[in-house]
């Protein structure tokens, strides 16, 4: 019998794909239904951030990186630019700043983990989970709303603090919100853990080893779930993180599986962290006196990070001194991450593409920046 | 705007009808009234691309989401151009993705309509200045018919360019162009 | 994990950061060169202190009024927060192979691969980490700004390949032995690397084009769909 010629196929997924969550682009070559290996073509929503915050001042800046990174975890990226600024600049933050920042960053990562929860389960077939994420979201949305009187971009933080003190009763929704999201988070776990059409397509998919995961420099819950025991918080923590009490979740296995129990985990550890610094919280200032809006930064250079939801979220600060930063880099979580895709797909097959492009939660904008 | 088909082309049965009933007497009145339904359920069935470009787009997911819900007014999300009669360019477009806008534009059948959700799409927004990357506004390479401002715009605030694009879809009158494009 | 010890910014310990200078004698510790200028600086702030005080007790002694106090100065010496290692181009590969390799140092984890511009002239920045010993590094070597090119590192650290496809398309470094080199963010025909600081905008030739179609729509002259090019 003669044997049949087979050749290999490219596929073009994107950018417009309704599952590439953004403008992605994907270059699969497949050997029939195998992955013989992904191309990423990235940069469709290049926003030139780190050209422009070249012409900002500091506090312009925080509604920059607001909108130009990683819009799903805005107040995050604040606070990276900030902790850049404020350890160059040795800057004082109030106690009860330092509290309201953590609890409002906790937050953001729930709702940014909500968001992906609800996406991945469009992904994988899970219409419900959607519509019950989105439910929740919205009431971070509306505790949100009624501190910094935005819902997606908040310009918040503030050099030296934040912008305004808690509106009254503001932390008895906050803590409500909290014991009712801990039962809404069993909820999930009934709907989707044990599910056995999300374990099939999940379980075993897309592994990603501890070797591969330090040497592709993945980072954040990608990693914890290759066995990383590494989260920025612990290891260096900033604000109060290291005055709580929360546990970094670390799965072993690195499918698709283990980073949605990294991600599920970590809600219930914010959710804690955001009640024990309810508890803690002292009264007082918020702003520090006497931090000008035009803060001239002293010459130096600084690389810190954050934990932002999707990873270690570093800024490299060089100034000279004047008004606005001289050069800023943003070393982006979600562009480690997805040069990692290119790893864990090989082999796999074509169905598998979402499940496993969904897992690790990118965000373009903080992609391409 | 109306394409005139060139000679040959086939029109639908109701293109067909309309031009009889065009010719009677009083007439008119009829094709208006037609005109009139079709509009109405045109305006009541408009289904968007599932198209987000950045930030905008998680205040349209939210738009589609549990709480406001633009299902109750007809729209509902389809994956691809070809089924598409709206496309939502929610957030800021750059310069590598204007020409998959505009394909993606030219691969919808007609009649189609462009909302630009967000100071971004429509002008540029917060990325104006000191930048090389972004088209300052989405009208550069295809048409709009309703601006939302903000940045992002709320769920609200896309929901009212939704009711006022049924508004103008309502108004429209392409079959009484187009007869009397024909018969000029 | 064992948090860092310098919780605002990096750490290194000093013994490891004088094993890397005795290895290699041309690796220069930005942070300690900035610590013996702010010294000085501050020598000379509390020289001129003192001459000022016998200035105001000589004036006391002769009935004359006060002399004014100096200006209080800021120092211009760069401040680093994160250890910062200038290393010079030649042994590059060699110190970065060390610390990648080397057991008390074991760099494992590449952070960013990046650049700066200084108009006159230019560093490659490197960002390292250990996911061991919790320690971190800022790398940084000058390259010719006309004609940037460096060897690359993504043989070392998988990651780099990425970080220094963006490096070449935003600043138009080169990087030696890469095996991919080419634009990531941009597309290909881009004029210019945009984050070098004498980087002008063009309108690529294609958007020209689209905007003109586009605006012989508006103005209803425009070709039928099929003869577009
Ligand atoms: S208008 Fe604002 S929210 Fe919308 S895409 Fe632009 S920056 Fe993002």
């Amino acid at each position: 019998m003669r044997s049949l010629r087979t050749e290999e196929l490219i596929l073009n997924m994107g950018p417009q794909h309704p599952s590439t969550h953004g403008v992605l682009r994907l270059l699969v070559t497949l050997d029939g239904e195998n992955i013989v290996e992904v191309q990423p073509d990235i940069g469709y929503l290049h926003s030139s951030v780190e050209k422009m915050m070249e012409h900002r001042n500091y506090t312009q800046n925080i509604a920059l990186a607001d909108r130009g990174m990683d819009y799903l975890a805005a107040l995050v990226n604040e606070m990276a630019i900030l902790r850049a600024a404020e350890t160059l600049a040795d800057v004082p933050v109030p106690e009860r700043a330092r509290y309201i920042r953590t609890i409002f960053m906790e937050l953001q990562r729930l709702a940014s983990h909500l968001l992906w929860l609800g996406t991945y389960g469009i992904d994988l077939g899970a219409f419900t989970a959607f519509l019950w994420c989105m439910r929740e979201r919205e009431l971070i949305m509306d505790l949100f709303e009624a501190t910094t009187g935005g819902r997606l971009h908040h310009v918040y933080f503030r050099l030296g603090g934040v912008n305004e003190d808690l509106p009254p009763g503001w932390t008895d929704r906050c803590r409500e919100f909290c014991h009712y999201f801990l039962n809404r988070l069993d909820e999930y776990h009934r709907l989707l853990t044990g599910n056995p059409i999300w374990q099939a397509r999940t379980q075993g998919v897309g592994v990603l080893t501890r070797e591969q995961a330090v040497a592709f420099g993945a980072c954040g819950p990608v990693a914890r779930a290759s066995g990383l025991q590494w989260d920025v918080r612990k290891s260096h923590p900033y604000e109060v993180y290291d005055r709580v009490d929360f546990q970094v979740p670390v799965y072993t296995e690195g499918d698709c599986y283990a980073r949605y129990l990294v991600r599920m985990d970590e809600m219930r550890e914010s959710t804690r962290i955001i009640l024990q610094c309810l508890d803690q919280m002292p009264e007082g200032e918020v702003r520090a006196a006497r931090v000008p809006l035009n803060l001239k930064v002293p010459p130096g250079e600084v690389y810190t990070r954050v934990e932002s939801p999707r990873g270690d979220l570093g800024i490299h600060l060089v100034s000279t001194g004047g008004e606005t930063p001289w050069r800023v880099k943003i070393r982006a979580p979600s562009f480690v991450n997805l040069h990692a895709l290119t790893e864990m797909m090989k082999g796999w097959k074509v169905a598998d593409i979402i499940a496993i492009l969904g897992s690790i939660d990118i965000v373009l904008a903080d992609v391409d920046r | 705007m109306v394409r005139v088909p060139a000679d040959g082309s086939r029109e639908a049965p109701i293109e067909q009808l309309v031009e009889v009933l065009h010719r009677l007497p009083g007439g008119q009145i009829l094709v208006t009234s037609i005109e009139n339904v079709l509009n109405w359920a045109r305006a009541r069935s408009i289904w968007p691309l599932t198209f987000g470009l950045a930030c905008c787009a998680m205040e349209m997911m939210q738009a589609m989401g549990t709480r406001f819900d633009l299902d109750r007014f007809g729209v509902i999300p389809r994956a691809t151009p070809r089924q598409a009669d709206l496309i939502i360019v929610a957030g800021r477009c750059t310069i590598k993705m204007a020409p998959v806008v505009r394909r993606l534009w030219e691969q919808m059948p007609e009649p189609k309509y462009v909302i630009s959700m967000g100071s971004c799409a429509t002008c540029g927004g917060p990325f104006y200045y000191d930048n090389y990357s972004i088209l300052k506004g989405i009208d550069t390479v295809i048409p709009v018919d309703v601006y939302v401002p903000g940045c992002p715009p709320r769920p609200e605030a896309l929901i009212e360019g939704v009711l006022k694009l049924q508004e103008k879809i309502q108004r429209e009158r392409r079959l009484t162009r187009r007869l009397q494009e024909a018969g000029a | 994990m064992t948090p860092s010890r310098n919780p605002s910014g990096g750490f290194l310990p000093p013994e490891l950061a004088a094993r890397l200078r005795e290895r290699f004698p041309q690796v220069r510790d930005a942070a300690e060169a900035a610590r013996e200028a702010l010294e000085a600086f501050e020598r000379e702030q509390e020289e001129r202190q003192r001459r000022y005080q016998e200035e105001v007790e000589r004036a006391k002694a002769e009935g004359k009024p006060a002399p004014r106090p100096p200006r209080k100065e800021e120092p211009a010496v760069p401040r680093y927060r994160t250890p910062t290692f200038e290393v010079p181009r030649e042994v590059f590969r060699e110190v970065m192979e060390f610390l990648r390799d080397d057991p008390a140092f074991r760099m494992d984890y590449l952070s960013f691969a990046s650049a700066i511009d200084w108009k006159d002239r230019m560093e490659c920045t490197y960002h390292l980490w250990s996911t061991v010993h919790n320690h971190e590094l800022l790398v940084k070597v000058p390259v010719d700004r006309d004609d940037p090119r460096i060897p690359t590192v993504s043989d070392l650290w998988r990651t780099a390949e990425w970080h220094e496809r963006e490096t070449y398309d935003l600043f138009g470094v080169v990087y030696e032995g890469h095996p991919d080199l080419r634009r990531i963010l941009l597309t290909e025909d881009w004029k210019g690397h945009p984050l070098r600081k004498d980087y002008v905008y063009e309108d690529p030739d294609w958007l020209v084009e689209l905007a003109r179609v586009r605006q012989s729509e508006v103005s209803g002259v425009q070709p039928p769909l099929g003869e577009r090019g």
